[in-house]
């Protein structure tokens, strides 16, 4: 139930993603687009549940989606969100999430780390300017879907949240 | 036997090697998609377009909310006669806008020697390191395929990257991997066009200019027809800046696209060229 309703949020989310180059046309230059199927995966690391193979497994097949609605390179974006969800699984439970500020610093952080990946892996080079409008874009909106996603976590299996609380006081959400 | 955090290592480290075979596979032949590829592309693609739609008029809307916010502020007792005209007047020039764009298409179409179909943007490009635009093409299956350049009213789009049933995905002329012979009109100065790699602006350089020939900004660029499926001038852009440097022999310039990208949504894929097709359709002066 979990993995079904979370693919279908990726899902959406990806579809949205590539919606945004619409909605955001007349100020392009000034603000990158939320990538919102990259706080999805990082979502799943951060909370910690499951094994890492199945993150993995998620991650890879949400980046492989992507890469495919994006017209990116197959492969590229299943493994930067692979390694993305696989450091936001190694940060969960060592920092405090418990503010907004802390969420938005921490989406910007993985948000940098995805356009470093592609730049290595894709690219070759790419503007600063590219990566402070994605980073700028993440501190704005990471906080809220990180959020919303916790909210949907909840509801779909509480007493998974109760039983990773009491493991972990680190990962407070609210 | 391993323990279980090394049976977890292991089986991780294999994941993850998926992607780079992919990534390899994708390197050798970057046109093929197999059939579980395709079938995502069509079941995604159609509903792209619908979020691409309501993105479309959510963004219409709030433009229009932020000009009448202004209009209601300097004439109150008029707000509701203003609102009404400049909506009408809105559709009116959006109706011409798309009304010339598709003339000039048709006149691009019906003019020149090039064999064409038209096609319908359906994706805007989301990612600042994949130049990548989604079309809808209404033709039969095979008859668009991978390499043919799309067109648009203003000049070159790109070129076809892959296809898959209707839908095809076109890497624009101001993606890095995207390489066109363009030369300057006015002087005969011929270099190659890449795009200006990961900026969210729509930008492009053009390499290998000779540092004897001159360009200076303003001036127009338009395709060579050399070494490549374009069609001799078609318009490319204008220069913004020229580089020149001390040492070597070539300049580089930049050059702002003459296709506004996120205004799209007609474009022209050119599916054969004859071998004189060498005449000039476009070329905006």
């Amino acid at each position: 139930m979990r993995g079904l309703a979370f693919g279908l949020i990726a899902y959406g989310s990806l579809l949205w993603e590539s919606a945004w180059g619409w909605l955001l046309r007349d100020v392009r230059g000034l603000f990158a687009a939320p990538e919102l199927g990259l706080l999805v995966v990082v979502y799943l690391g951060l909370c910690g549940r499951g094994s890492p193979i199945a993150l993995t497994a998620a991650a890879l097949a949400v980046g492989y989606l992507r890469d495919l609605l994006v017209g990116a390179p197959r492969g590229v974006e299943a493994l930067a969100f692979a390694l993305c969800a696989l450091g936001a699984r190694l940060v969960h439970g060592r920092v405090f999430l418990d503010r907004w500020g802390q969420l938005a610093v921490l989406a910007a952080a993985f948000a940098a780390l995805h356009a470093l990946l592609l730049m290595l892996l894709a690219t070759g080079d790419a503007s600063l300017r590219t990566l402070l409008s994605l980073v700028a874009s993440a501190l704005c909106f990471g906080p809220f879907v990180l959020v919303f996603l916790r909210r949907v976590d909840d509801r779909i299996a509480p007493e998974q949240r109760s039983l990773h609380l009491e493991r972990d006081v680190g990962a407070r959400w609210r | 036997m391993l323990s279980r955090r090394a049976r977890e290592v292991v089986v991780v480290a294999s994941l993850l090697a998926l992607p780079i075979l992919f990534l390899r596979a994708n390197l050798k032949s970057p046109a093929d998609l197999n059939f579980f590829d395709r079938l995502l592309v069509r079941i995604s693609a159609p509903l792209q377009s619908m979020c691409g739609a309501v993105a479309r008029s959510l963004g219409g809307a709030f433009g229009r909310y932020v000009h009448l916010v202004g209009v209601e502020a300097q004439r109150q007792k008029l707000v509701d006669d203003n609102a009404r005209l400049r909506a009408e007047v809105e559709q009116a020039r959006h109706t011409a806008e798309r009304t010339t764009q598709l003339e000039r298409l048709l006149a691009l179409k019906t003019h020149g020697k090039v064999s064409s179909v038209a096609a319908r943007v359906v994706g805007a490009e989301s990612s600042p390191f994949f130049r990548v635009m989604r079309l809808r093409v209404d033709v039969g299956e095979g008859e668009v395929k991978p390499g043919m350049p799309v067109v648009g009213a203003d000049g070159v789009v790109g070129r076809i990257q892959r296809v898959a049933g209707s839908f095809s995905d076109v890497l624009l002329a101001v993606d890095p991997k995207c390489a066109i012979d363009v030369v300057v009109p006015r002087t005969g100065a011929r270099g190659i066009l890449h795009g200006a790699a990961s900026d969210n602006r729509y930008r492009a350089r053009i390499e290998y200019l000779l540092k004897k020939d001159e360009v200076a900004v303003g001036d127009d660029v338009v395709t060579s027809g050399v070494g490549g499926p374009f069609p001799r001038d078609l318009a490319v852009g204008k220069i913004v800046a020229v580089g020149k440097s001390e040492v070597g022999l070539y300049q580089d310039a930049e050059l702002e696209p003459a296709v506004d990208y996120g205004r799209l949504e007609h474009v022209l894929v050119l599916l054969a060229l004859p071998p004189e097709s060498i005449t000039a359709p476009v070329a905006k002066k």
